[in-house]
């Protein structure tokens, strides 16, 4: 006691002295890799003596002794701490924060550190971005983040993808989450129109989060359990994106710049025959040999080319602490691999941030304008017999030349219309040459928030955000295209031709008002409570007109459909949506280690049928910090166990479903008909999507090693579903809640750790590994009622593979078991009791589904001085692909149609002329590893830059530089819609645009 | 605390602005509040004729009609028509309650006695009311033909309940007491498209010939007297109307011409799936695209055929109905003759055709269920029974025909057959035969009359129930074997089951 009592008088006079003896002053200035950092809380260590940088980063200390430490720390960023060893000016470079644990994460209405954060949420930052071309955010995500499953409808530039987070909670339509950007829900539906399309089936819709610039974005936030997306009540279940844009920053005013050139080809083809391989399929095979046309042609390769993807990016931003802003201009023109096919992106962002009234009133604005001009080649999800792009260029006979001898187009068939060099299919080139498909789409987000702090801890705020798109697409195809309805037609005095232009423009209004109140009530107790109201409006209206049968030829034909002999136009608006909801959160933090949160939502809906126009979205979280426990092992730097459980809704139905609606229209003879087109159902309601999710969250090692484990296990009632009405009544299908409960539930592990610390070698890897699993429960439906996943092509008209069946994971495959071929050659299936049949409707059953079972991502990332090097990997693994386009288009009876088949099929014992039904010969493995990105890059040093120059970097980016799998298609990843009856498909793949692989050199600077 | 007051009336003006009360507003359709203001109940009839147009398409009734039977086949070829067995399953009655036709058909059918019941509960002139009652039972009609059962609401139920179920006699009397009471009201003239007097008898005809079929479930049924007198007495109704006459001679395809509703010639027309040229919405194309080869002109699917065994029915070389008939306004526009295209095909300038891998385009009398080799796309016989509208193949003109006098006639005639008076029914049908410059018959028997049915009304969507009246429905055919009871009736599709409990499904399935 006494010799504690001696330490505490003597030492600060031993300080004193030392201070009065080497007392120094010391300035310098605080920087990160971008620039001056304002705001660092420069601390000498042990004492409360301290400062702050200032707008240029810049900070002076007095009286310092000598060998003080000084602490420099600042939110994000690793905490310094340097010895002052009698310097006077000491610069200090400060770097992000690698350990997650100190991240912020967005969790809806408000933030929190990661450390502290009690439910299942992860972010990720702009460094962490998967590279190289990127047209859309959610390609930036794919394979980073745990139990996030982003699939590409396909290879097409501006193509669809499904977003996934933590398996599909509804059996239909809907399963994307909801997204919102800069605090602005967005408008999940597709913003730009569909069309008719003359007889080649429907092309998938493009991608509705295209708008953003991804080199605007800041960060990431994934909110995936119920805990943490219960605060979006009724539009929670599928999980929330949460997209922040990059802002200003204090200090001096900073441009940046940056462009890229890329170079994108075929990555792999389907392996179709020769003109040689073909003459010798033909006999050896017994194909008709009147199909050897004597040449030797790849249809593939007179349809695709090396696409060249430009892009510029420059940014403007800067500001003090009373006001920051950024405005930036991006341009990205990427020509797609398919010749024809090309999206052009154009987005303009502003965003301000203006404090006034003592810093006590914040004023964001912020306006994201984008304009897109994609032009598409015809490639469509069910394209009957006539196929279309893809599936014509595969089929086409390698023996036979695409070009006539004068140089045009091969077209047509044998022994009709006087054509001596009949095509006998269509021609790929004409499809090419005589369709045109563009489509332009404008959007603009805006929003002004205005938070005012009323008193110490108590913050009002207002967020009033539009969302606004308008999309024309203007598709046509020219009278000289060779098929029936098309083409100009003599004999029976069609003039053929066809052109539509079809419009749709969306309007999406949202307001909230928040309260956010902050409290410590004691030392120990601290409390963040917030309450708020949201109204959302939504509104969609389009018109189109089409025109069949002109008399010449502009080429131009959508310019000229006043010259159509015939024209019909159309209109439709929906159903005004409205969302109005009142909501509530609560953070309770004890004694630095436990923490709670509660949250409630009541959501409104004017969609909800009338007996349900309310919804209340409950949830719960508890964690607790193990590793502030005196008995916690000091192995662990971070120790959190966080267990939650939490009710979401989905309402992702279309607005007028719960009521009566009557049609008017015209019959035939032109006489105004009224229908009633919907069966009422005043109890429609929100689908319940109830989780529970058990976490851990660690770090160890100092921080060099950190991750999560989380378990979750979710349940979907009330299942939204279009159902068979009950005849007889008015339409085929209306919506209900369906009993029956879809289960998803997995294990998420994500682990990240630096290797190599060294000052100028640092080396990092982390990976995340997601195990799902799906099934559908207590569905009182027979094992057939619910199909979907439509077969098509020449002869598969209507096959339906895929199923919603109890205590099976939803789209399960459900076919013919395909066994090999009999004696003369026709494919042979089990027959269900032990034998065989060559009838494959005869037995079918469950063989697989298209989910995967597990997800994997990995990332390594290398610096060596100024070089660094990045590379990113995903995967899955578990999941079927349908492949439709072996089924339909590459079959062996094409030797006797002058049709190209699948090579892989020469020398078996198949026969010619076999059928070719839906069974498990065309089910295949769906697992791959992709290298998906890898890039190295170069940072010119501070002596190696001109004058005016802060940073330079150059950097070289390979994209999809391999897949691993079994698959034989073009990609494993790809999902082609084939739903039926609004049931989506998964996991089926029908002559889909072809993946690219791509180089690109790009460099960085800035000012 | 200034700024705190700025901001409450901002905020309330917010507020203010966003109070709604989730009423839902419809946008480019109406609210049952809208259409009663808006609508009259002659569009909800509208609505209903419309409903007719589901006859017309290859793939719903007709297909379930026609491909079950003896006079058409859907070949498989190669990769073509395989549909995953979807047509051969009809041909060779190993259909089961999930076939794709037999659930479509069965909503659609419902969907058109929906379309009745809703312009019933509207305010329509007796005419009008009548000829709702009419297409109410001609719905019923088929639901009960096909399915043996038929779900039926009245107007203003819940349609989320179930609903009731009519079977044998219960459905039988909705349907003729529908007819019965609507034929006073119904104009006696006739007007293409317009349900009149005769096309209420002429349906009733085929009810009280059907009836007993329906009631014992299509096997061990006899035929009562007192129904035969009814389908005499209907049949005699329409005859006497002065409305209707037999074509003459190659007359006979007037009747599906695409000038069908003025053409004089096509006198033979009682009710029509009316079509304007160029007005989409149905399927009528679909009578020359199923059948003719893509090289033909029209170039069609490639698809339906009839086969060899009912083409031999045709006794008489000089039958214009049998086929092979240069037609004018038909051959020496396309090069396309009426009737069963057999053997070579031509263009128009006399060229012979070949098919798409440059064999000669030559239809074979055979035709395999799955057909293969270098005859893979010829084989089987063509059937041309409507006239290309070369005007616009697409969106024709041609009125989809659903009833026809000479059926008239021959329902009459197997009435009198089936009451013993084979001399008079013989007068009848010879009647027809002399029209179509085929030999008369010299004795007539139930054998003869359904191959003489066959003759005249192939491909006209009545085959299957002519068939099983005749018992002859499950027998054994060139491309199937024969089959059993089960089949006389198709399966309750098992969709339609589960959402409704009042249904059962049909024994044998």
């Amino acid at each position: 006691m006494k010799n504690k009592l001696l330490e505490k008088l003597i030492l600060p006079v031993f300080l004193l002295l030392g201070s009065i003896i080497y007392a120094q002053s010391v300035t310098g200035t605080v920087s990160d890799v971008s620039g001056a950092l304002p705001g660092v809380n420069v601390l000498i260590k042990g004492t409360t003596t301290g400062t702050q940088t200032d707008f240029d980063g810049n900070y002076t200390l007095d009286n310092v002794a000598s060998d003080a430490v000084i602490v420099y720390s600042f939110l994000g960023y690793e905490t310094q701490e340097i010895t002052v060893n009698g310097q006077s000016v000491i610069n200090v470079l400060l770097e992000e924060d690698a350990s997650q644990l100190d991240e912020i994460v967005l969790i809806g209405y408000g933030s929190v550190r990661k450390k502290d954060a009690t439910g299942s949420v992860e972010t990720l930052k702009a460094k962490d971005f998967n590279r190289g071309v990127v047209t859309s955010p959610q390609q930036l995500l794919q394979g980073r983040v745990a139990g996030v499953n982003i699939v590409a409808a396909s290879g097409e530039p501006g193509g669809a993808s499904s977003i996934r987070i933590r398996g599909a909670t509804s059996i239909r339509a809907g399963n994307n989450p909801l997204v919102v950007v800069d605090g602005v829900p967005l408008d999940s539906r597709n913003t730009s129109p569909g069309g008719s399309d003359g007889g080649f089936g429907s092309s998938s819709a493009t991608n509705p989060l295209e708008f953003i610039n991804p080199a605007d974005i800041a960060s990431i936030d994934v909110l995936k359990d119920a805990s943490a997306t219960a605060i979006y009540g009724s539009r929670g279940a599928n999980g929330v994106i949460l997209v922040t844009t990059k802002r200003g920053q204090t200090g001096k005013p900073k441009v940046t710049f940056s462009s890229s050139v890329g170079f994108s080809k075929i990555a792999n083809t389907i392996d179709v025959l020769s003109g040689d391989a073909y003459r010798a399929a033909l006999i050896s095979e017994g194909g008709a040999l009147a199909n050897d046309f004597g040449d030797s042609v790849n249809a593939m390769d007179a349809i695709t080319q090396t696409g060249v993807t430009q892009t510029y990016n420059v940014s403007f931003s800067g500001g003090n602490d009373k006001h920051v802003y950024r405005a930036s201009f991006g341009s990205l023109e990427q020509e797609g691999i398919i010749k024809t096919s090309q999206l052009n992106k154009y987005t303009a962002s502003f965003n301000d941030t203006y404090k006034t009234m003592d810093d006590r009133l914040k004023i964001d604005t912020k306006v994201i304008y984008n304009f897109n001009k994609s032009s598409r080649a015809l490639i469509t999800d069910n394209a009957g017999f006539l196929g279309s792009l893809i599936g014509t260029a595969l089929t086409w006979n390698p023996t036979l030349a695409l070009r006539n001898g004068d140089g045009s187009i091969r077209q047509g068939y044998a022994g009709s219309f006087d054509n001596s060099n009949p095509a006998l299919n269509l021609n790929p080139l004409a499809l090419l040459e005589y369709n045109s498909d563009k489509t332009e789409t404008s959007r603009i987000v805006a929003s002004i928030a205005a938070s005012f702090e009323i008193t110490e801890g108590l913050t009002y705020k207002f967020n009033f955000g539009i969302d606004r798109s308008e999309s024309t697409r203007r598709a046509s195809l020219s009278r000289n295209l060779d098929i029936n309805g098309i083409r100009l037609d003599e004999a029976s005095g069609l003039n053929g031709g066809r052109a539509e232009i079809n419009q749709i423009s969306l309007f999406a209004k949202t307001f909230e008002h928040t309260f956010n109140y902050t409290k410590d009530i004691n030392e120990d107790i601290n409390v963040n409570a917030l309450v708020g109201y949201a109204y959302q409006e939504l509104t969609a209206r389009g018109s189109n007109a089409i025109g069949t049968n002109i008399d010449l030829d502009p080429g131009n034909d959508v310019d000229f459909l006043g010259g159509f002999s015939e024209r019909t136009i159309n209109s439709f608006r929906e159903p005004n949506t409205e969302l109005e909801s009142y909501f509530g959160r609560v953070n309770l933090s004890a004694y630095g280690k436990y923490l709670f949160t509660g949250t409630i939502r009541a959501d409104g809906s004017s969609k909800f049928g009338a007996n349900n126009k309310w919804g209340y979205f409950p949830a719960f979280a508890v964690a607790w910090k193990l590793s502030e426990e005196d008995f916690a092992p000091d192995f662990f730097d971070q120790l959190k166990i966080r267990a939650g459980w939490g009710r979401t809704g989905n309402q992702e139905f279309p607005a007028g479903a719960a009521q009566e609606r009557f049609s008017i229209g015209f019959d035939s003879n032109g006489n105004t008909t009224s229908t009633l087109v919907n069966v009422a159902n005043p109890d429609l309601k929100w689908e319940t999507t109830t989780t529970t999710n058990i976490g851990i969250d660690f770090a160890v090692a100092n921080n060099k090693i950190s991750g999560s484990i989380d378990y979750f296990y979710k349940e979907t009632e009330d299942l939204l579903f279009q159902q068979d009405v009950i005849q007889p009544a008015p339409a085929t299908k209306f919506w209900v809640n369906l009993p029956g409960m879809n289960v998803n539930k997995g294990v998420e592990l994500s682990l990240s750790g630096q290797v190599i610390d060294k000052d100028d070698l640092s080396f990092n890897l982390s990976g995340n590994i997601s195990f799902l699993d799906n099934e559908l429960r207590n569905f009182p439906f027979g094992d057939d009622a619910f199909q979907t996943g439509d077969i098509s092509g020449p002869g598969l008209s209507n096959p339906r593979s895929q199923r919603l069946a109890n205590n099976q994971p939803i789209n399960v495959f459900k076919m013919a078991v395909f066994e090999g071929f009999d004696g003369s050659g026709n494919p042979v299936y089990k027959d269900g009791s032990g034998g065989l049949t060559t009838d494959a409707n005869f037995y079918k059953e469950f063989v697989g589904n298209p989910n995967p079972d597990i997800i994997v991502g990995f990332n390594a990332s290398l610096s060596y001085k100024n070089w660094d090097l990045n590379a990113n990997l995903n995967g899955q693994y578990g999941g079927k692909i349908y492949n439709n386009t072996l089924n339909a288009s590459l079959i062996k009876s094409n030797l006797n149609n002058s049709r190209n088949i699948n090579a892989a099929l020469v020398g078996n014992t198949e026969t010619v002329s076999t059928v070719n039904a839906v069974s498990t010969r065309y089910l295949e493995s769906g697992d791959y590893l992709r290298l998906s990105n890898l890039t190295i890059g170069y940072n010119f040093k501070d002596n190696m830059l001109p004058k005016y120059v802060s940073s330079i970097r150059v950097y070289a980016t390979g994209q999809n530089l391999f897949v691993i799998t079994p698959y034989s298609g073009f990609d494993p990843e790809v999902n082609t819609n084939k739903g039926a009856d609004g049931v989506p498909s998964f996991g089926i793949a029908y002559q889909p645009y072809p993946r690219s692989r791509t180089y690109s050199f790009g460099v960085n600077v800035s000012f | 605390m200034k700024y705190f007051r700025t901001l409450t009336i901002l905020s309330l003006i917010f507020l203010l602005d966003c109070s709604t009360n989730l009423e839902e507003q419809l946008g480019g359709e109406l609210s049952g509040e809208q259409a009663a203001i808006l609508t009259s109940g002659t569009q909800f009839l509208n609505s209903a004729y419309q409903q007719l147009q589901q006859f017309e398409t290859q793939d719903l009734v007709w297909a379930m009609q026609e491909h079950t039977s003896d006079e058409l086949v859907g070949p498989t070829r190669g990769g073509d028509w395989d549909d995953n067995g979807i047509w051969r399953q009809l041909h060779q009655h190993t259909w089961d309650a999930g076939h794709q036709f037999v659930e479509n058909s069965f909503n659609a059918l419902s969907n058109g006695v929906f379309q009745t019941i809703q312009a019933l509960s509207f305010d329509l002139s007796p005419s009008e009311f009548a000829q709702a009652q009419f297409l109410q039972a001609w719905f019923v009609f088929h639901l009960l033909d096909l399915y043996g059962q038929v779900p039926f609401r009245d107007a203003g139920e819940d349609l989320r309940d179930a609903a009731r179920v009519l079977v044998g006699q219960e459905a039988v009397d909705l349907i003729t007491s529908n007819l019965e009471a609507a034929i006073p009201n119904l104009p006696t003239n006739n007007t293409t498209g317009i349900v009149g007097k005769a096309t209420a008898q002429a349906l009733l005809a085929k009810v009280y010939l059907q009836k007993s079929v329906w009631i014992s479930g299509g096997s061990g049924f006899t035929f009562d007297n007192a129904d035969l007198d009814k389908v005499i007495s209907n049949c005699d109704g329409v005859i006497n109307s002065g409305n209707y006459a037999l074509s003459s001679g190659l007359g006979y395809y007037d009747n599906f011409r695409p000038d069908n509703d003025v053409n004089p010639g096509a006198s033979e027309v009682i009710f029509v799936s009316k079509h304007a040229r160029g007005e989409g919405g149905g399927n009528i194309a679909s009578r020359w695209f199923m059948t003719l080869h893509y090289n033909q002109n029209p170039g069609g699917w490639n698809g339906f055929t009839t086969l060899s065994d009912f083409y031999t029915k045709f006794d008489d070389p000089n039958d214009v109905r049998k086929g092979n008939q240069v037609l004018p306004g038909l051959t020496d526009v396309s090069g396309l003759q009426a009737g069963f295209l057999q053997g070579q095909q031509f263009d128009v300038d006399g060229n012979p055709l070949q098919d798409r891998l440059g064999n000669p385009l030559f239809f074979t009398t055979v035709s395999p269920i799955i057909s293969s080799g270098t005859d893979l796309e010829t084989t089987g016989m063509r059937g041309i029974k409507y006239i290309p509208d070369y005007d616009n193949l697409g969106t024709p003109n041609n009125d989809y025909v659903l009833l026809r006098y000479s059926d008239v006639l021959l329902m009459k005639a197997e009435a009198m057959l089936r009451k013993g008076d084979a001399t008079g029914a013989l007068t009848i049908v010879n009647q027809v035969r002399t029209a179509r410059n085929a030999a008369a018959l010299v004795s007539l028997d139930e054998a003869a009359m359904i191959d003489e049915r066959g003759r005249e009304l192939w491909w006209e969507g009545w085959r299957r129930p002519d068939q099983i009246r005749f018992g002859i429905f499950l027998d054994a055919g060139a491309q199937k074997p024969s089959s059993s009871a089960t089949y006389l009736l198709f399966p309750i599709p098992s969709i339609s089951i589960s959402g409704n409990p009042n249904l059962t499904q049909n024994p044998g399935y």
